[in-house]
């Protein structure tokens, strides 16, 4: 009996098909508004439908039992009910909520601008970095005409938010890179010296950063290291100004790539007339090691060194007196070696550990010869993991050993200082997912430092709220300490840390290639170092606030991508031998920047323009005392040309780049002879930049195998 | 007695009715197959292609062909959305490919058409943005394609991949009409080759792009030679 009516079981789902149930209805989105196309089924069978165009639905089953009723739509989030199909007509209301999927969903951005592969937020990648005009291939110059940078003509480093210099940090992998720039001269500004072609992303936080950053008050510049590369590649380099050598060869899990580059503008310095007395044009000689290695387990492991010699010597005006000249000679030496691990630890971990070291020698000969060294090591060894599916939380710590030496030779005289600089950090941090719509991160950073035995707490805080489909709104803020720098360690190695909190409110709007973003600040500074007639102090403080706007646009034009950025910028504080509040002479009030790139395809070419105003700057005036005069405003107009070919089979580009094309005069303030005239008069020279222009012309090519370049 | 005529009825049925049930597969299987090769269909049958995929994917979670045509009928609406210029489409229906991808390679062993699949995944994530991506992508495209067609000789999408692959990509990275006009060739004939052959289920798409690419290269070469 028990067989037949298993029997009768299987007849009458198989073979009768008696029962039809109907399923209709209607699917709409979070707005009510119909879904099209989605997918309406029972979980299991074969029987469903899709969407109409007014979003209803409705299909017959001859199923019987129990089922799931699914819908299902490409970023939204499934929805499910358990039915019974018992030869009924059923009527349903279906309303799908948005998916929490990464390509919308929220992330912070309060002060940061991101750029690498995957991230959404995409700011500058290594192709932009080097096809900015002006940049001329430095990371750096292409940062600046991002906003919340100023336009320091003479210095070329980055000023972050009326920050000084110094303020700005650069991070490789997570630990801290001591003198990322070139050495020079005064008035001859520095470049980068990591080339953009060594990360697969880098960050410029103008503010509010995470608390596994610290030692920087205003902005920090990180740059994650590239990953095993997938092809051996060539690369031949004839530049104007040098030249340059690479190979990397890659096998399955390792790559090891070789480079060597020199430098010598004296053939460039002799066709085109500077307003610098060179006895030696700038040149650099220097070569780097790379090696990459994905292991059995998953882990990366990298492997990089490079070193750099440089020198350059001038006439330069004699600083005590302005109508006599003195020769200066500079010699430098750059060795950076970082060894990084990231990986997974047991179930639940996952590991990143940096260990650097740079050795940076400087050696001036002029009237005195000095020798400045700096032998720095940094660490950075973070845990991070996942708790649950709302938090990711990391801690780490960075340890961080500094060692400066000065020694001075003039005449008889000669003075040897050494200091060292020991500094422990650990940091906790946790980003919580509270909805779709909304993210914090909150994070804590201690810092011990070890020569005043002093202990640091930096909350760090912010939020992010996703207010429509493509647009969202931050907030930021924090605590930021940081060490006084070598110089004014050097006089007084007990001064205490500088301190610099950070307020940011940030709306942000995104859309298939188009970007806006605004961003407010203020920041406020305590314990700068302040010069007293007989010592050094931590009395200076001040404030900087001001508005960012950021518009990028890569799809509005005909192959055509740009960007204009807007910074406002008030500001003034008390520092060095100001005792009363001044705007700073490396702050300006507004700055701009346009960049347009533009690719012509008959002629394989992308042309590129790029417009910077900067207004004008405050300089010391020593017939006044204070810091009085007026620079002229910054105005630049830059273009370059890359034209890309092949030779023998090879891709090739052909640059050209040109600088200041209308010739405007900028100058950057006068130079004070520290002597009196006769008349008890400081008479002073005008500071230009080296030369009106910078002309550059560079042939690339990258010999490998099919569809390989260096970009 | 009575027992034993019941028991062979029901087993009877019960083999007829899995029969019944791989009928049902090959069948639904093979109309949505010829569905997506019929000439030029528009963007909402190929929704509605997907959605049936997506059932009979949900319905038979060890057949990998199923997921194998999800992950192509993905990356053939992120063409579509690359033609349309939404870049930010373009990503989402590659992921999803991807994700397809992925699912159809752990229910089989590797074979010709997943490899293939690989490379046309590459070139979708080359479509987000060629000049970012293209270099990146581009060498492991070639590679991918290059063991598709090692694993199974007699595989035209391989070469016609490839072929699309080099058209697309500009003349100073080795690309352009010239370049791609052999590979072209080759999968034109493996194409009539294959049209005579009884696939079933298996893949036989790409004979019409094909045609199309061979075509574009042909005007572009004549445009060359004016």
């Amino acid at each position: 009996m028990r067989h037949l009516y298993l029997l009768l079981t299987i007849l009458t789902t198989t073979v009768l098909l008696n029962a039809q149930t109907t399923f209709s209805g209607k699917v709409l989105d979070e707005d009510g508004e119909p879904v099209i196309g989605a997918n309406v089924f029972l979980a299991g069978t074969y029987d469903g439908t899709s969407t109409e165009l007014d979003g209803t639905f409705s299909f017959t089953t001859p199923e019987t039992g129990e089922w799931m009723l699914t819908v299902s739509y490409l970023g939204y989030e499934n929805w499910e009910t358990l039915v019974v199909c018992d030869d009924t007509i059923q009527t349903f209301t279906v309303a799908l909520a948005t998916a929490a999927n990464d390509l919308e969903a929220v992330v912070i951005t309060a002060g940061a601008f991101e750029a690498g592969e995957g991230k959404k937020s995409v700011t500058l990648n290594t192709l932009d970095i080097v096809t900015t005009a002006g940049a001329t291939g430095d990371v750096v110059g292409a940062f600046q005409t991002l906003p919340g940078a100023q336009r320091v003509g003479e210095d070329g480093r980055l000023f972050v938010r009326g920050g000084a210099a110094y303020e700005t940090k650069t991070f490789i992998d997570g630990a801290y890179v001591a003198q990322p720039y070139t050495s020079t001269v005064p008035n001859v500004p520095a470049r980068g010296r990591f080339s953009p072609l060594l990360f697969k992303g880098t960050t410029f936080s103008t503010g509010g950063y995470s608390a596994a950053y610290g030692q920087a008050l205003s902005s920090a510049l990180i740059l994650e290291s590239e990953d095993v590369a997938e092809q051996s590649l060539t690369g031949i380099s004839l530049m104007s100004v040098g030249g340059s050598l690479s190979h990397t060869q890659a096998w399955d899990n390792t790559s090891v790539a070789v480079a060597a580059d020199y430098t010598n503008l004296q053939p460039y310095m002799g066709l085109v007339p500077q307003d610098v007395a060179w006895d030696q044009a700038p040149r650099t000689l220097g070569g780097q090691v790379i090696l990459r290695h994905r292991m059995t387990n998953g882990g990366l492991l990298k492997f990089q060194a490079q070193h750099h010699g440089s020198s350059m010597a001038l006439r330069t005006p004699n600083p005590q007196l302005l109508s006599d000249t003195i020769a200066v000679r500079l010699e430098n030496d750059y060795t950076y070696t970082g060894l990084s691990y990231q990986g997974i630890l047991g179930e639940d971990w996952s590991l990143k550990a940096t260990l650097a070291h740079t050795r940076h020698e400087d050696r001036t000969n002029t009237i005195a010869n000095i020798r400045d060294k700096q032998y720095t090591w940094t660490s950075n060894v973070q845990l991070s993991r996942e708790l649950g599916e709302q938090h990711l939380v990391r801690t780490g710590l960075n340890v961080i050993d500094e060692t400066i030496g000065e020694e001075l030779t003039f005449e008889e005289v000669q003075i040897d200082q050494q200091i060292r600089e020991p500094l422990l950090a650990w940091y906790l941090e946790d980003d919580w997912s509270i909805s779709n719509r909304l993210v914090a991160r909150l994070g804590l950073r201690t810092e011990y430092r070890v020569e005043t035995q002093a202990l640091s707490l930096s909350p760090r805080w912010s939020v992010a709220y996703k207010t429509g489909q493509h647009s969202q709104v931050s907030l930021a803020g924090g605590r930021f300490v940081q060490t006084p720098t070598v110089n004014n360690l050097f006089q007084q190695q007990s001064l205490q840390s500088e301190e610099a909190t950070h307020w940011l409110a940030n709306w942000q709007w995104q859309k298939a290639g188009r970007t806006v973003r605004v961003e407010a600040y203020e920041k406020s500074y305590q314990d700068l170092v302040l010069e007293t007639e007989t010592e050094l102090t931590n009395q200076g403080e001040g404030y900087a606030r001001g508005l960012d706007i950021f518009y990028r646009d890569k799809i509005s034009l005909r192959n055509s991508d740009f960007w204009v950025s807007y910074s406002y910028l008030d500001t003034e504080r008390t520092f060095g031998q100001f005792t009363n509040p001044v705007q700073p002479n490396f702050a300006g009030k507004h700055t701009l920047n346009v960049v347009y790139k533009y690719w012509i395809p008959r002629w394989e070419s992308m042309i590129g323009l790029t417009g910077v105003y900067a207004s004008p700057r405050n300089y010391f005036d020593s017939n006044t005392g204070q810091l009085a005069g007026q620079t002229t405003a910054f105005r630049d107009l830059s273009f370059n040309w890359s034209y890309l070919t092949q030779i023998k089979g090879n891709f090739t580009v052909l640059h050209f780049s040109i600088s200041n094309l209308p010739g405007f005069n900028n100058h950057f303030g006068e130079q004070f002879s520290q002597q009196p005239a006769e008349d008890g008069s400081y008479p002073s020279l005008t500071i230009r930049p080296p030369a009106k222009r910078f002309i550059f012309v560079g042939l690339f090519v990258s010999i490998g195998e099919e569809g390989a370049s260096i970009y | 007695m009575k027992n034993l005529i019941l028991t062979s009825i029901f087993f009877v049925l019960l083999s007829f009715n899995l029969q019944a049930q791989e009928d049902r597969f090959t069948s639904a299987m093979t109309a949505l197959i010829t569905e997506m090769e019929s000439p030029n269909p528009n963007d909402v049958a190929w929704q509605a292609i997907t959605n049936k995929l997506e059932r009979i994917a949900a319905a038979e979670p060890e057949q990998w062909l199923p997921q194998y045509y999800l992950s192509y009928a993905a990356l053939q609406m992120a063409f579509r959305e690359m033609a349309q210029g939404n870049v930010a489409s373009i990503e989402q229906y590659v992921k999803v490919s991807e994700t397809h991808l992925e699912k159809a390679k752990g229910l089989t062993e590797m074979n010709s058409e997943l490899k293939c699949m690989e490379g046309y995944l590459l070139q979708g994530y080359i479509w987000i943005d060629p000049m970012a991506n293209g270099s990146q992508y581009a060498g492991a495209a070639h590679a991918a394609y290059a063991e598709a067609a090692a694993m199974e000789e007699t595989n035209p999408r391989p070469l016609m991949l490839r072929g699309m692959l080099v058209l697309f990509t500009p003349e100073f990275f080795g690309g352009g009409a010239e370049n791609a006009m052999p590979l072209l060739q080759g999968a034109e004939q493996l194409y009539a080759l294959e049209s005579s052959q009884d696939r079933g289920m298996l893949p036989r798409w790409g004979a019409g792009t094909s045609a199309w690419m061979m075509n574009k290269a042909q005007a572009d070469l004549a445009a060359k030679d004016e």
